[in-house]
């Protein structure tokens, strides 16, 4: 059974994938297509930007570590889904990471969307698909607030390999590129939930030196060499390039916030000068907590989530569901229990659809009109 | 530490640095608000600063400036204005409220569902709002906790403040800088003189568009090149520190002759001034030069016509003067001589008035090229003034050479020259006067030289004189005797003597002719053919001849009150009486002082009084005529005798030349001019009157041939008026 709005191809079936296409141009003349797609699927992707070309169809869309497809994690196939008819796409490649550069790339997103916004006075969701490796996604989501404001909801997530290596991984018709962001504003849309539903055990407080997402020194010291320290009590594990991410995800950092609630960064590489990388910045020179093997409470964090959605969309709630799966948690969870918890959403939600794809970090509100924040260790989830 | 103190420490050592960072208002406010919206999870919040006192509140709003908005898309377009905003949200302490629905209401913002807010008061002056649709939940005192931070952000309000106004300053001064820069650059563009500016060295560092325009060089060919081979001028060592104009303290100016690629020459006035380095030496030099052609062909110009007449572009009088110093100093050299040569056009007037000035000035540059062509280089032709011109010509060898050449040129002037449809001849009279010989000065030999020109006029016109000292002697003694004809005037030593006018038919006297003598205090009498060209030359003649008609009204008057009631009076009219235009005036004037009746007044010219007047000057006669006053055209016969003249100028009485009648009675032709004159009086109704009567057979012939009256010897010579009473009493006029 297949939703109107969401197909997915287990496997790539130019056949079918037509048919779809035709199917919704038939139904809505002008509609575009949002694609999500497995990293292990990518090649697939120049076929794909064949297809809608040759029925004219806007498409946008994200190369991502795996996708969520019939209650599981997949890394083949690949979900397209149905945006409104002359849908608001644009990619915006080669982001500049300096401060600067970036109000002035925030300038030129809000100018090119104002046209836009100017028709159509609803709500609408700014969702936005940036490419993971993209250094200061927090500043740019905080320069895009500083000029939209309100007048959007604002959701999203981190395209991109697992492997934290860089990867062309953003589509907009013909073009796929790397370092950028896709922004698809999807009109008469109500938001985004963004939740992570860590519980902050014990905080240690950790002096750091920060330059964007790079953490150079924790407590005056190199960075990785205060975190192995940390890694080895906890586990007695020696930690190495390769090992990094396994045991990272169970030790993230955590930017404290006024509600008790921390702001999620998972160090994902290091450097040789002993620096660590996150996805998505940390406040310079801030005081961070490490969330030392924080437990994560899934029930809390489903709930929340759906309390969310219900607050955005009202009990009225569609079938169609679209979820972005934070890797790192996948990660930290086990396949086990993150696949239990994207059952749990699905069952709860009531959705009879769920489409979505594991993210390399999360763009949202955790509550009903909040400060649009970048997590990691997330959930978001959106009425589709 | 408790784990509330660790969470509280991160929120504000993220907001202190935060405000820490910035060092600019706009910049501190938006970064703070955003920085406590992301940590508080209120989505949006405004900060106003520059309230008012409290205590000067009347109402329930105020006007107060919002600094900055975060986080409202509306609400954000009130940045930097004073909206009036709910008094009850912006004043009071620190407060945090669930439900304020009504005072949030009133904000000019996106969403109208704002329910709670979070106050926290920067200063008495200044407050930060946070809002949210419903408050986000917190366990910690965010009431209180954030005091430190805004104890610290009023702080930095402060310093942002100074610090921008400190900006500002700089920046005004940076686009003052700049406007003064693109204001130069504008003017190095736009300048209609060239510039270039060079290195140290001389090379070409940049030039203008003038530069280009005047030179022919573009600036891409001339750049790195010495600035002297730019220009292409001959100078080598203008620009550049080893140059003259380092050497003369970095300024030069001064005139270059230039060339341009195509060959052309052409003079600039350039001015050279170094540019400066801070250290104070020279780092470049700037050249600001125009193209002086012009100027100069200008001042080529001037110098000319301050030394050339402009009609036929010879030498004036000035220049003629330094040739001749040059001529003679060359001469004082050689050996050898100069002449000067004085050409005065006969008669020229009349071309200007009959033919108009415009066939004269064509007629004086005939004369001009056929001068020059008769003394080419190294003599100088130059025009004196009017219808004169001179000549300075060296003498080689004997004399013969210099006449055969006055020869020639008077053949030359006097070749008839075509001007428009009319065919024009013009005599020349030439005086020449001669270096050393005849002076030595420049001033002398012209006087010397007019002196024999004059000469050769007296002599009758169309001849040629060189100067000697008789002639000069002469001349003094006209100079002498003009000055006592003067005092003669004043001192009344003049007298009038009359010759009867006679009838042919009877002998009755009719009339008299005043004739004009001076009776000299030393010499005696003197001959009217000795002073009267004198009177005329000096414009004496005009007071004589006014004398002289008063005298003769007063005298006729007095003898036609004696009872020689018919007796009539004739006096002559001299050209330039008429040529100055107050005899009408004079004769009114002479004929009301003495009560003489017009009709026994007759006024005599001759024909070359005729000949030189123009209408205003005949008009003057026929008014005279029209008063009853006779006019008398005298010494008939001499002159064109056009008949021509007779129907324009409406005379009543010919007088014949007593030329004609000297030999009348033996020369057939004379007889024959006279018997046609008289058939031609007749004709036109004319009176005539024979002159020079001596006999007898003269007085009987005319008589016989119709002339009605005569005058002359026979019948009695011009008589001082006491005599000539007596000769009344012995021949009654009414008689």
């Amino acid at each position: 059974m297949q939703n109107s709005s969401m197909r997915y191809f287990p496997v790539w079936d130019a056949a079918a994938i037509e048919q779809t296409l035709r199917e919704w141009d038939a139904a809505q003349p002008g509609s575009g297509v949002l694609a999500l797609i497995p990293e292990s699927d990518r090649v697939w992707v120049p076929a794909l930007q064949d297809l809608c070309a040759q029925w004219h169809m806007p498409f946008g869309g994200g190369i991502f570590p795996s996708i969520i497809a019939e209650g599981g994690f997949r890394t083949a196939g690949l979900w397209l889904l149905r945006l409104g008819p002359s849908p608001y796409l644009a990619l915006y490649p080669d982001l500049p990471h300096d401060p600067a550069g970036a109000a002035a790339m925030a300038d030129t997103i809000a100018l090119d969307l104002e046209p836009r916004l100017a028709k159509d006075r609803s709500e609408a969701t700014l969702l936005l698909i940036f490419d993971a490796l993209v250094p200061n996604i927090a500043t740019l989501l905080d320069e895009l607030y500083l000029r939209l404001a309100n007048r959007v909801h604002y959701a999203g997530t981190n395209a991109g390999s697992e492997s934290f290596r860089p990867m062309p991984c953003l589509i907009r018709d013909g073009t796929l590129a790397g370092n950028g962001v896709l922004v698809a504003l999807l009109e008469r849309h109500r938001g985004m939930i963004a939740e992570h539903g860590y519980r902050i055990p014990e905080l240690s407080l950790l002096a750091t030196s920060t330059d964007g997402n790079r953490i150079a020194q924790i407590d005056w010291r190199p960075a990785f060499e205060v975190y192995r320290e940390l890694v080895r009590d906890q586990y007695g594990v020696a930690i190495d390039r390769d090992n990094f991410y396994r045991y990272s995800v169970r030790f993230p950092f955590g930017i404290v916030r006024a509600n008790h609630q921390a702001l999620v960064r998972i160090p994902v590489a290091l450097d040789d000068a002993g620096a660590l990388f996150c996805i998505g910045e940390v406040p310079p020179d801030s005081l961070l907590t490490l969330l030392e093997a924080p437990q994560v409470d899934s029930t809390h964090t489903v709930e929340a989530l759906l309390r969310g959605l219900d607050q955005l969309n009202g009990e009225s709630s569609g079938d169609a569901l679209l979820l972005f799966y934070c890797a790192g948690r996948r990660q930290y969870l086990g396949i086990d229990s993150a696949t239990a918890e994207v059952a749990d959403i699905t069952r709860r939600s009531g959705a009879r659809f769920l489409a979505g794809a594991t993210s390399l970090g999360e763009i949202g509100g955790t509550t009903l009109h909040g400060y649009p924040l970048f997590h990691n260790g997330a959930l978001v989830a959106a009425r589709w | 530490m408790n784990d509330r103190q660790n969470e509280i420490l991160p929120i504000l050592h993220g907001v202190a640095v935060t405000i820490g960072n910035e060092i600019s208002l706009v910049p501190l406010l938006t970064r703070t608000l955003q920085k406590l919206l992301y940590y508080t999870s209120f989505p949006a919040g405004l900060i106003v600063l520059e309230l008012p006192p409290a205590a000067t509140l009347s109402g329930e709003s105020v006007n107060a400036r919002v600094a900055a908005v975060v986080g409202d898309y509306d609400l954000r377009k009130s940045v930097g204005q004073s909206p009036s905003l709910p008094a009850g949200l912006v004043f009071g302490p620190t407060e945090l409220k669930a439900d304020a629905s009504g005072l949030l209401a009133a904000l000019p913002a996106t969403t109208g569902d704002y329910r709670a807010f979070l106050r926290l008061p920067i200063d008495a002056a200044g407050v930060v709002l946070l809002m949210a649709p419903e408050l986000p939940e917190s366990n910690l005192p965010v009431t209180q906790m954030f005091k430190p931070s805004m104890a610290q952000l009023a702080k930095a309000i402060e310093l942002c403040r100074r610090h921008d106004a400190y900006t500002s300053g700089l920046i005004a001064e940076r686009d003052l800088s700049e406007a003064r820069r693109r204001l130069m650059a504008e003017v190095f563009e736009s300048s209609y003189a060239g510039v270039v500016i060079t290195d140290a060295g001389g090379k070409v560092v940049a030039v203008n568009p003038a530069f280009s325009r005047i030179t022919g060089q573009p600036a891409e060919a001339v750049t790195a090149m010495q600035a002297e081979s730019a220009f292409g001028c001959a100078e080598t060592d203008l620009f550049g520190d080893g140059g003259r104009t380092a050497a003369t303290g970095g300024y030069w100016q001064g005139e270059l002759m230039n060339r341009r690629p195509d060959g052309e020459h052409y003079p600039v006035w350039l001015s050279i001034s170094p540019v400066r380095a801070a250290n104070g030496s020279t780092s470049h030099y700037v050249g600001i030069f125009s193209d002086i052609s012009q100027r100069k062909q200008a001042e080529a110009r001037i110098r000319f016509l301050a030394h050339h007449d402009p009609l036929t572009q010879l030498p004036n009088r000035i220049l003629v003067r330094e040739r001749f110093e040059e001529a003679s100093a060359v001469a004082d050299r050689d050996g050898s001589r100069l002449a000067l040569i004085f050409v005065d056009l006969d008669n020229f007037k009349s071309i200007n008035d009959s033919l108009g000035h415009r066939a004269g000035d064509r007629a004086l540059e005939i004369i001009a090229s056929r001068l020059l062509e008769q003394w080419p280089e190294p003599a100088t032709v130059g025009r004196q003034g009017g219808d004169e011109f001179t000549v300075i010509a060296p003498l080689a060898g004997d004399d013969e050479g210099m006449w055969q050449a006055i020869r020639e040129i008077r053949r030359r002037i006097a070749e008839p020259m075509q001007i428009g449809e009319h065919e024009v001849v013009i005599e020349s009279s030439i005086g020449i006067s001669l270096y050393p010989g005849h002076g030595h000065d420049f001033d002398t030999l012209l006087q010397h030289a007019d002196t024999a020109m004059y000469q050769a006029k007296a002599d009758g016109g169309k001849v040629c004189c060189l100067f000697d000292q008789a002639m000069n002697d002469r001349a003094r003694q006209r100079f002498e005797l003009a000055g006592q004809l003067r005092k003669s005037i004043e001192a009344g030593d003049f007298e009038l003597h009359y010759q009867p006018l006679v009838e042919c038919a009877g002998g009755r006297i009719t009339g008299a002719e005043a004739l004009l003598r001076w009776r000299h205090p030393r010499r005696g009498m003197v001959s009217p053919v000795e002073f009267i060209p004198l009177a005329e030359e000096t414009g004496l003649i005009v007071p004589l001849g006014a004398w002289v008609l008063a005298e003769a009204c007063r005298q006729t008057a007095h003898w036609r009150a004696a009872g020689h009631s018919s007796l009539r009076i004739a006096v002559n009219l001299s050209a330039l009486q008429l040529r100055r235009g107050l005899l009408e005036q004079t004769v009114e004037q002479a004929l009301a002082q003495s009560g003489l009746e017009p009709g026994a007044l007759e006024l005599e010219i001759t024909e070359s009084v005729l000949l030189d007047q123009t209408a205003e000057s005949a008009g003057q006669i026929q008014r005279l005529r029209g008063l009853g006053i006779t006019i008398s055209l005298d010494d008939f016969g001499t002159g064109y005798s056009s008949l021509s003249y007779l129907r324009r100028f409406r005379v009543d009485k010919l007088k014949i030349d007593r030329g004609f009648l000297s030999n009348v009675h033996q020369d057939a032709d004379s007889a024959l001019l006279v018997r046609t004159i008289l058939q031609l009086g007749r004709g036109l109704g004319i009176r005539t009157v024979a002159e020079g009567i001596e006999t007898s057979e003269q007085a009987q012939l005319v008589g016989q041939w119709g002339c009605d009256e005569l005058q002359g010897y026979w019948f009695s010579p011009p008589l001082p008026a006491a005599d000539f009473t007596a000769l009344l009493h012995r021949h009654p006029p009414n008689g």
